[in-house]
């Protein structure tokens, strides 16, 4: 009884780790949406691309620890791009059209990838050490570690960026009022284009971090972008902190179900959250109760 | 200092405002007074470039600005104090004033010595303000509002302020302060454009005003003749 | 420039015979020309047919991002297999295939069209994916990712071969075709399209934003469903991953491409989605329609250079995408391994530069072409009825309160309009009457109080509830359905009558001549004058008027004045905001006045003029100018 209760206590914990990566792509969509109201629907591919840079970097030489920052900033690139290409216009015209545009972008990000680096999963050389941590019991792998240190830091240097520079500020001013930020010589489409970069960085980050630990392939994406988005609508766009405990909760929820009703049904907890809080309590995403003006 | 040729701007498929040419110079106090859906706002978005016009130029210190997007207007020193006050709710009475001057702060590094000196200025000008500092913008009354949306302008330090229905939504009492306050502002030499539904406060307040009516200018002149002019009651009411 | 042909048709007459003819020629097709593969393709082209008309339902009609159609049609294709493995009758498999996609379908629907833009494309897609899960999890049923195979069946007692199964499936597409059609250009159809244009103005009107996306919904996953019934028969082997994410996108290619809001375009989309993969593998033909689309892309940006403009991302962005689908072509080293991408360059650049699609845009150039006879329109009847009024109290708001974060909008304000009464409500700007009317409609719920039209209670908050109770109303800023000719706003709106008695409420407000004219292209005037127009079509107990001379010309006003007065003596009850106070003068029997969310005055239009609350109110008040007060006050009077 103690052995089974710990075994599923070890599933948990490290799906829990795992799931603050999921949080970590998820505090992307929450920049990108508190910018301009738009979320990346290829965010997953964003993810895939930046492991997928980090593993070449890698290949070429650089250590892990030089590979990250670097992969960081093509996704940044790529952020900015997404933004420029797919968003920019639908905004312009107030229309919803980028959802489309970001799900073409997408698809044309991982065909991009299939012919760059193959159709193969392939695996991470692993930069940390072998071995675990021993909490009650309970094992932490260092990679486990990794990701959880990882994700809470990179959320919590940018809410740091938000809060205390002027930048952060303007920013979270275009998020509240576009055109009143504009008077007050702020450049809405600069702040917004800024997020969409900060928002790719991070996507980049999760997909370096996370791929030691699975494989890295065209496959993760789509997968990746519907779990965050499950943390996302879950949680709520409000807090960065709701976001993380969301994260946790899905990870766990996913180890769990695999572990207990089979591989094939892993997934299936985030899905049924997702339809669940959507038809429950759909503000939880996409804006609080809007008040129609007319 | 600001001019207006012939403009003519809308949204949709018709032109709010048509051929509407104005003028405002150095240091006077200049109004634009009419009824509701009159054009006022649509005209007050062309001049400080939130709405494109169709046509007509726009000049500001003798340079073309028609076109030119509402950040780049507002850096030149036209700044809107716009139509309900736009506070930036979620942010404090103090990040919303200090964004008033972000084009001269620095974006990293430590931007609240550097605006200190406005900060106190204009806590001595509305001091209620200063008790509110560390107040949600969104929690303040409509007056509070109106005063920290005047203080943000004023922290841009600019050259022409341009306040879009001051009073609108506001009980009267709340008013009487709301032009109190911009007279003192005019008192101190800035070039000020206001746009008005109450006919009287704005004449009262203004060296020179233009009466608009569905889109086109109908009377101009000297405040203190339009206020004695019965024309200008007729248009006002429509 | 070009020159125009004048047929004597009608253009939907030219577009019935133009079906016909293409059903014709597709239908002897095999009997010309002897190819088993073409004759694949055609069926499979059939087929993709019926499932894109489906999902123009939603994306094209709706406007909405409908992820969920591939594993709806992978349902529809299970059920169908699964029903003929237990040899049940074609045509019943097909109805099977049919439910086991409508019933899931509807299900999802319900939640789901409650929720907007992205919120419904990641409802729809986590059904998708949960439905792959579920196709491959249940082993037992579905055989799981071994896939499922079955023997095509007979019609009756007649063997399908591949000739007789492409006609029954070219039958099929027809019948979907032709049934599509008509719903979609129906009553129905412009519903759709009202409630696209303004939501709000739809509710308000009692038309119903809800009932109408959900049955849109259905049409389409019903359409999955017997697509996917066609389809487990022509291959005869299903695979839980072939209707996943990679096929839904290559159907939104299809119907974006092809053309949305237009069965040709779905066809046009089925046909491109069909020929595509064959295109890929010839390197030549498919570079030569490549480059072909980039020198149609290339003209628009190439003009506005040549009139010394910078061209917008509009125009720019297809040439990119096309010029990278170009690149690929000829210097990939295996196309086939790009297609997804090359679908995304394409699918790119329509979105982007072709919005109507291919479908859309051959319409547009055929118009311009050819004339097409108008239809003809019925003469005027009907007209302005007596109201058949409740007894007592038309409208009775009692103590309604109201607060958006903080801000009293409405405070405590009783407002009792007496049956045949035309109450006006007046006072400045930001005092609440909007809100108000709001509260009365039921575009906003009350924090407390209570409203009673002509004796009913509508639900609070709900827009429809006030319509049924017999409320209509006008809106301070237009809402006008954008996409519908003046006639059609009308004949949306009606609850009973036909293009006749539309027609008469044109008369009413005097825009029977311009009743073929699309709304985006009406003036101001006219499309405020339409707004009364479409709210009398609903045979309202009370008549709510926003500010319905706002912005109007002084000939305008004076015709308003005459329509308000002509509704008055038909008895309608009428709450009217305005400010002009010659038009409420003229007008009103009494008049209520607001400032700063509470009522502050209520009497005759003289009375209220009087009051000097009122005039402080409006005028505001400065101990400074007492003489100008005086002066202006006394020009009120």
């Amino acid at each position: 009884m103690n052995a089974e209760f710990l075994a599923l206590a070890q599933m948990a914990v490290g799906g829990g780790l795992m799931g603050m990566a999921y949080a970590l792509v998820a505090y992307g969509f929450q920049l990108t949406y508190a910018a301009g109201k738009a979320v990346n629907f290829g965010q997953g591919e964003l993810v895939m691309l930046g492991a997928f840079t980090g593993l070449s970097l890698i290949g070429i030489g650089l250590p892990y620890w030089a590979a990250v920052p670097v992969a960081m900033v093509a996704g940044a690139a790529l952020g900015w791009f997404v933004e420029r290409a797919a968003v920019r216009l639908a905004l312009q015209q107030r229309n919803e059209g980028w959802i489309l545009l970001t799900i073409i972008v997408g698809l044309f990000g991982v065909s991009a990838a299939e012919n760059i680096w193959g159709r193969d999963d392939k695996p991470f050389p692993v930069p940390w050490p072998e071995g675990a941590l021993e909490f009650f019991g309970i094992s932490v792998t260092w990679p486990e570690l990794a990701i959880a240190s990882g994700a809470l830091g990179i959320m919590a240097l940018v809410e740091l960026a938000k809060r205390y520079t002027m930048l952060g500020i303007a920013v979270q001013a275009v998020s509240a009022d576009p055109d009143a930020a504009e008077l007050c010589g702020i450049r809405s489409k600069s702040a917004i284009s800024l997020s969409w970069a900060v928002s790719g960085a991070a996507a980049a980050f999760a997909g370096t971090i996370i791929a030691p630990v699975t494989t890295v392939g065209p496959t993760m994406a789509a997968a990746l972008t519907l779990k965050a988005f499950s943390v996302a609508v879950v949680a709520g766009l409000d807090s960065g902190f709701g976001l993380v405990l969301a994260g946790i909760a899905l990870g766990s929820a996913e180890n769990l179900s695999g572990f207990l009703l089979g591989s094939g049904w892993r997934e299936a907890p985030g899905l049924i959250l997702l339809i669940l809080a959507l038809a429950l309590r759909p503000q939880g995403i996409f804006g609080k109760k809007i008040i129609r003006k007319v | 200092m600001l001019k207006a040729e012939n403009l003519c701007a809308g949204y949709g498929g018709d032109d709010a405002i048509r051929e509407i040419s104005i003028e405002v110079s150095e240091g006077s106090c200049v109004a634009l007074v009419g009824a509701n859906g009159a054009g006022k706002s649509t005209l007050v978005k062309s001049l400080c470039g939130l709405l494109a016009p169709r046509s007509g130029k726009i000049f500001f210190d003798e340079k073309e600005i028609t076109g030119l997007p509402a950040s780049e207007i507002a850096r030149r020193g036209l700044c809107l104090c716009p139509e309900g006050r736009r506070v930036f709710g979620p942010l404090t009475v103090e990040e919303n004033l200090l964004l008033g001057a972000y084009p001269r702060l620095p974006s990293f590094g430590p931007f609240r010595k550097a605006a200190s000196e406005e900060l106190k200025h204009i806590f001595d000008l509305f001091p209620k303000l200063e008790t509110r500092r560390s107040q949600q913008a969104g929690s303040l009354s409509g007056g509070e509002q109106q005063m920290l949306a005047i203080g943000r302008v004023l922290m841009a330090r600019p050259r022409l302020m341009l306040l879009d229905e001051p009073s609108m939504g506001l009980a009267p009492v709340v008013v009487k302060e709301v032009f109190m306050a911009i007279r003192s502002l005019r008192n101190s030499g800035i070039t000020i454009l206001l746009s008005e539904q109450f006919a009287r406060s704005a004449l009262v307040i203004s060296d020179k005003a233009y009466i608009i009516e569905r889109g086109k200018v109908v009377l101009e002149g000297a405040s203190t003749d339009l206020a004695k002019n019965p024309a200008v009651i007729e248009a006002y009411l429509g | 420039m070009l020159v125009r042909v004048n047929l004597g048709l009608r253009e939907k007459t030219a577009e019935r015979v133009m079906r016909l003819t293409l059903f014709f020629c597709l239908a002897a097709l095999p009997l010309l020309w002897h190819g088993e593969y073409a004759l694949g393709l055609l069926t499979l082209m059939a087929v993709y047919g019926v499932l894109l008309i489906g999902l123009d339902a939603t994306v094209g009609y709706l406007g909405q991002i409908n992820l969920a159609h591939a594993a709806l049609f992978g349902l529809g294709a299970y059920g169908a297999a699964l029903a003929i493995q237990s040899e049940v009758p074609l045509p019943l498999a097909l109805l099977v295939g049919i439910a086991a996609a409508l019933i899931p379908g509807a299900v999802l629907a319900l939640p789901a069209l409650r929720l907007e833009g992205p919120q419904f494309a990641l409802s729809t897609l986590s059904f998708a994916t949960l439905t792959v899960i579920f196709l491959n999890e249940s082993e037992s049923v579905t055989n799981g990712a071994l896939g499922l195979s079955i023997i095509r069946p007979s019609l009756f007692t007649i063997v399908l071969n591949s000739t007789r199964f492409y006609w029954l499936c070219l039958l099929v597409l027809f019948v979907t075709w032709w049934a599509s059609q008509l719903l979609l250009r129906s009553r129905f159809g412009l519903a759709i399209e009202a409630l696209r244009d303004s939501p709000t103005a739809t509710d308000a009107l009692g038309i119903g934003t809800l009932r109408h996306k959900i049955l849109a919904f259905a049409w389409g996953s019903a359409l999955a469903g017997l697509a996917g019934a066609l389809h487990a028969i022509n291959f005869g082997y299903l695979q839980p991953a072939a209707f996943g994410y990679d096929l839904m996108v290559i159907l939104l290619l299809g119907v974006v491409f092809g053309g949305r809001r237009n069965q040709w375009g779905a066809f046009a989309g089925a046909a491109v989605v069909t020929m595509l993969p064959n295109l890929l593998s010839n390197r030549t033909l498919f570079s030569s329609l490549v480059t072909f689309g980039c020198l149609l892309a290339i003209v628009s940006p190439i003009r506005t250079l040549l009139s010394r403009k910078m061209p917008s991302f509009r125009q720019t962005a297809p040439v990119a995408a096309m010029g990278g689908a170009l690149a690929l072509a000829l210097f990939a080293s295996n196309v086939e391994e790009w297609r997804k991408g090359i679908f995304a360059l394409f699918l790119f650049a329509a979105v982007v530069g072709l919005p109507d699609g291919i479908a859309g845009a051959l319409t547009a150039i055929l118009r311009k072409v050819i004339c097409f006879a108008p239809d003809p329109l019925p003469v005027a009847t009907g007209g302005i009825q007596p109201a058949k009024n409740g007894a007592g109290l038309a409208l009775q708001a009692l103590n309604l309160c109201k607060s958006f974060g903080g801000v009293k909008a409405v405070d405590n304000v009783t407002l009792e309009i007496i049956t045949g009464e035309t109450h006006g409500l007046i006072g400045p700007n930001g005092s609440g009457k909007t809100t108000l009317v709001n509260l009365i409609s039921g575009l906003y719920k009350a924090d407390s109080g209570s409203v009673e039209i002509s004796g009913v209670r509508p639900i609070p908050g709900s827009l429809m509830s006030a319509c049924s109770a017999g409320s209509a109303r006008t809106f301070q800023n237009l809402q006008p359905f954008s996409g519908l000719t003046a006639l059609e706003s009308i004949m949306v709106c009606q609850r009973y009558g036909g293009i006749s008695e539309a027609m008469g409420w044109l008369h009413v407000v005097g825009l029977e001549a311009k009743a073929r004219l699309r709304c985006s292209e009406m003036s101001y005037g006219d499309l405020r004058f339409l707004e009364i127009a479409r709210a009398l079509a609903t045979r309202p107990y009370v008549l709510m008027l926003d500010e319905p001379a706002a912005g109007m010309s002084k000939p305008d006003i004076i015709r308003l004045v005459d329509l308000v007065t002509s509704i008055k003596r038909a008895g309608i009850t009428i709450l009217l905001i305005e400010h002009h106070q010659d038009v409420v003068a003229e007008l009103c029997d009494r008049v209520s006045v607001m400032d700063g969310g509470q009522l502050i005055a209520l009497g005759t239009s003289d009375q209220v003029r009087r009051n000097p609350k009122v005039i402080e109110a409006y005028l505001g008040s400065d101990e400074t100018a007492i003489q100008a007060k005086s002066e202006i006050g006394a020009q009120l009077c």
